[in-house]
């Protein structure tokens, strides 16, 4: 199988951002020039996760003067969905079936990450799955390691879940999840590294396909991700930041002897 | 061109990719429409037992296999490819328009044993060496395309004129009279999707 790399596009009220351990936010620009030059990169996968906070969603506010002619989270779908002649994930303030048909059916994205979702409203999640194939439905981890123990966090990683990382998989599994996001919140903006130890352990409860998400800083973070059989390495603040990253990546990939996909 | 209105998956990245390559692309679930048209998408990404029910409640399964017999140009991508099949195992079991004798089935129980499913990423197309220069297929030769499925057709599957490797090997194109389904998706896959689909629309006038 060859190793998907995805960039991820962190929206927070409309705008796009660069995020470290999932609250220093700084904007750094708009929705749409950003997936424009990721599809014509020829990027293997574009997600975009909405990570303004579910209540303060609905109320915009701006702190740079730049003027966007939409702020609408569902316009900003329908625009990037217009635009992408790749795979699109939309995750973030996810939790009802009627979202994520309105994202898929009307919008024309292949897949929605659920996150809260699963603990709040897995029927809804469920009914996506049977309407749309699981294929279509991501379930977004979030996770901290402390001394060792994995926990699970929902609400933009505020509110700690009481599950275990091997329960909580399952309960995806059972609900018709047809993929895995693992986020690390520690590792988010660090560029430390991917935490490929619990990307192993993951792997030893389900066959479901894994993305990892969190740590990546540089090329060789990927490199090693991909060596450890997940299914697609993702990031995000890397992608904004590093000269020429596409060609670079593919290049970095190609001299490693790993397998990737012909253009 | 038509492509038809199922009310499940991703119609509109089907109509977007295709108006990059044609300037005539209309949505409809209309009977009539789809009859008069010179060429005919059924797009799907969805699960199966909802995409034949869609059709059904749209009064257009009868409708599709005339048009398939009568030798229409129609592409049929990814669970529109599986829908030609007699009959899926996804939920169950659920019958197809049966222009296919074969039965669509989950990838493990095509004998994926140890690969992730849902098959999700990019993949090659192998080409059957007696396809005509002109076919479609052929502007896949050495490129990979966009999979997202857990079933699939298996690989002696009659009509089959394109295979991937996914552990094993399954039919990811199969080609009845004027009728292409592929598996994969031609408008996710950016370059090669596109080429693809301007070939398919050029052979569609021949």
């Amino acid at each position: 199988m060859k190793t998907r790399i995805v960039p991820v596009l962190l929206l927070k009220n409309g705008q796009l951002v660069r995020s470290t351990q999932f609250g220093l936010h700084r904007t750094i620009g708009d929705p749409f020039t950003q997936c424009a030059r990721f599809n014509s990169w020829n990027i293997d996968e574009i997600m975009y996760i909405d990570i303004s906070g579910y209540e303060t969603s609905r109320t915009f506010w701006r702190q740079d003067k730049f003027k966007l002619f939409t702020e609408e989270v569902a316009e900003i779908q329908k625009l990037v969905a217009a635009e992408c002649r790749v795979p699109l994930a939309w995750g973030g303030n996810i939790r009802k079936y009627n979202d994520a048909s309105r994202i898929i059916g009307e919008y024309g994205a292949d897949k929605v990450i659920f996150t809260t979702a699963l603990s709040l409203c897995p029927s809804e999640i469920e009914k996506t799955s049977k309407t749309f194939g699981q294929q279509a439905v991501c379930i977004g981890i979030d996770f901290r390691v402390t001394n060792g123990q994995h926990q699970i966090f929902v609400n933009s990683g505020s509110t700690m879940v009481d599950s275990t990382l091997e329960d909580w998989i399952r309960k995806a599994e059972s609900i018709g999840a047809g993929e895995i996001l693992l986020h690390a919140i520690d590792r988010d903006g660090a560029r430390s590294g991917y935490d490929l130890s619990t990307f192993d352990l993951v792997s030893t409860y389900t066959n479901l396909p894994v993305v990892i998400l969190g740590g990546a800083g540089e090329p060789g973070h990927l490199v090693a991700g991909a060596r450890a059989g997940v299914s697609a390495v993702a990031a995000a603040n890397m992608w904004h930041f590093t000269e020429n990253v596409a060609d670079v990546l593919r290049e970095q990939f190609c001299a490693e002897g790993l397998n990737i996909r012909r253009l | 061109m038509v492509v038809i209105d199922t009310g499940a998956g991703n119609i509109p990245s089907v109509v977007n990719a295709l108006r990059h390559v044609c300037d005539d692309v209309s949505l409809s679930s209309e009977v009539n429409r789809i009859n008069s048209a010179d060429a005919v998408v059924l797009p799907g990404v969805g699960s199966f037992p909802k995409f034949m029910k869609n059709l059904a409640a749209l009064k257009l399964t009868d409708a599709i296999i005339e048009n398939i017999r009568g030798g229409k140009h129609i592409l049929g991508i990814c669970v529109g490819m599986q829908a030609l099949a007699k009959a899926s195992s996804e939920f169950g079991g659920t019958h197809g328009f049966g222009v296919i004798d074969s039965v669509v089935k989950n990838l493990y129980e095509l004998g994926v044993k140890t690969s992730r499913i849902p098959h999700v990423g990019w993949s090659g197309v192998q080409l059957d060496p007696l396809s005509e220069p002109n076919d479609p297929l052929m502007t896949l030769n050495e490129r990979d395309v966009y999979f997202m499925h857990s079933f699939g057709f298996d690989s002696q599957t009659v009509g089959a004129v394109g295979w991937t490797d996914y552990e094993i090997k399954f039919c990811s194109a199969v080609r009845i009279q004027n009728t292409l389904g592929v598996q994969f998706h031609p408008e996710k896959s950016h370059a090669a999707g596109l080429d693809f689909l301007a070939s398919w629309v050029e052979s569609t006038k021949r």
